[in-house]
């Protein structure tokens, strides 16, 4: 065991296994391994029989450093000595080891490890998800992405723009009070019941309107007496403006960008994509081809109920997907 | 060179038949394979040294299904070229 057997031994054990002279033993070892080593000089791989085979495998140059002086040097190209054992011998060496089998272990990972792969496989398929959407509803090119900005209610614009509008009517004029709140009141009713159009009229009859007033207020009395009775006016108007503006639909807006889609439009405000249909439904007059909306365009977003769109209800998902499906077809 | 040609050589030089010479080589290996088989290693001055080593188990992945494998502990028969061996080759 462990045991380095010499020269001498071998001769021995092989002179015994023959039956023969030690000297015919040992000629004969020496002989072998010269005509080996022979062999190999030239180049050529050397076969036995039941012990294996030596071959030579060119080593190419390398650079390598001087263990002593630390410099380096390198190592040429050169010739190594191979020894491959046949079957029968590396089995035979092998033999207390012999029971041993190679075991998978794929079926042993812990579950945590698990878990997190199966928790990242979500994720990704969410990512592919998305990605699809974004392919499903192809943008031209846009160069603005600051219309990220979340849903816009249309009114506050208006009604800040109603309150500009209305300072401006009664920054002048504090003595016809009365004519300047019937102005502002009617201006959002206006601006509600004919929209743009009916706004813009009222917006420019409140400035003539005022105009006139200031004009021949300016006439009456002096500009003195404005700074203080402005100040005590303003926001008492200001006030019933604010009060009528907020009443009419709230009508819930949002602008489709390079990233944001009708799809997500769709899952932000109803929790899944599929319903991005009926967005376009309500939006019908202004968009065309699904694919192809320009970024910047403001879609009103609909109310829920009005399309029974309930992301919990397997049948109004299905309906909604054949709503994209006739949608699209009309593209094509 | 072969198994049969090394045989031949070995027999011609040694002035002995090949019976003999193959009787020989067989009880060589035998000796080899019985003495390393018992974890000794055999020194053949000018030659080399023939050595088991035993090789630990370890977890290799299977490169084409990916699996992970537990490869068992094994010992394998080891020849190392003497330095005289070595030189002569480099010299050829």
């Amino acid at each position: 065991m462990n045991s380095k057997i010499t020269f001498p031994e071998l001769i021995d054990a092989v002179a015994t296994a023959t039956n023969t002279s030690k000297r015919v033993s040992e000629t004969f070892l020496k002989e072998m391994f010269a005509q080996i080593s022979e062999s190999l000089k030239k180049g050529e791989s050397v076969k036995i029989k039941r012990l294996g085979t030596f071959k030579l495998t060119s080593v190419d140059a390398r650079k390598s450093v001087n263990v002593n002086s630390g410099e380096e040097i390198e190592i040429p190209a050169h010739k190594r000595i191979v020894f491959t054992p046949e079957k029968g011998m590396a089995d035979a060496i092998n033999m207390p080891f012999a029971s041993f089998e190679t075991i998978e272990l794929s079926d042993e990972l812990p579950e945590e490890e698990l878990k997190q792969i199966s928790e990242s496989d979500d994720e990704s398929e969410e990512i592919i998800a998305e990605s699809l959407i974004a392919e499903e509803i192809a943008e031209p090119i846009a160069k603005d992405e600051e219309h990220e900005e979340a849903p816009v209610i249309v009114e506050p614009k208006q009604q800040e723009i109603e309150e500009i509008a209305h300072e401006e009517v009664s920054e002048p004029e504090p003595v016809i009070e009365l004519e300047d709140e019937v102005a502002a009141i009617d201006e959002p009713i206006v601006a509600n019941n004919s929209f743009k159009k009916g706004f813009l009229w009222g917006f420019v009859s409140a400035i003539a309107i005022s105009f006139i007033i200031v004009s021949a207020f300016a006439f009456v009395n002096g500009l003195s007496s404005n700074n203080i009775s402005q100040d005590a006016i303003t926001p008492d108007t200001v006030m019933t403006v604010k009060a009528i503006a907020p009443k009419p639909t709230k009508v819930l807006t949002d602008t489709v960008t390079k990233k944001m889609f009708l799809t997500t439009m769709a899952r932000k405000y109803y929790g899944d994509y599929n319903y991005w249909v009926y967005i376009y439904e309500e939006n019908k007059a202004i968009l065309k081809n699904p694919n192809m909306i320009e970024p910047g365009t403001i879609v009103v977003i609909p109310d829920a109920k009005k399309y029974g769109i309930d992301k919990n209800n397997p049948e109004s998902l299905s309906k909604a997907k054949s709503k994209s499906y006739i949608i699209f077809k009309q593209f094509e | 060179m072969d198994n049969k040609t090394l045989i031949d050589e070995i027999a011609k030089s040694m002035g002995r038949s090949k019976k003999d010479v193959t009787m020989l080589t067989d009880a060589l290996v035998s000796v080899i394979k019985e003495r390393c088989g018992g974890m000794d290693s055999i020194a053949i001055p000018g030659f080399g040294t023939f050595e088991p080593k035993k090789k630990l188990e370890r977890v290799t992945v299977h490169p084409s299904t990916g699996k992970k494998l537990l490869i068992p502990p094994k010992i394998s028969l080891t020849f190392k070229a003497s330095a005289l061996l070595k030189s002569k080759l480099r010299d050829a």
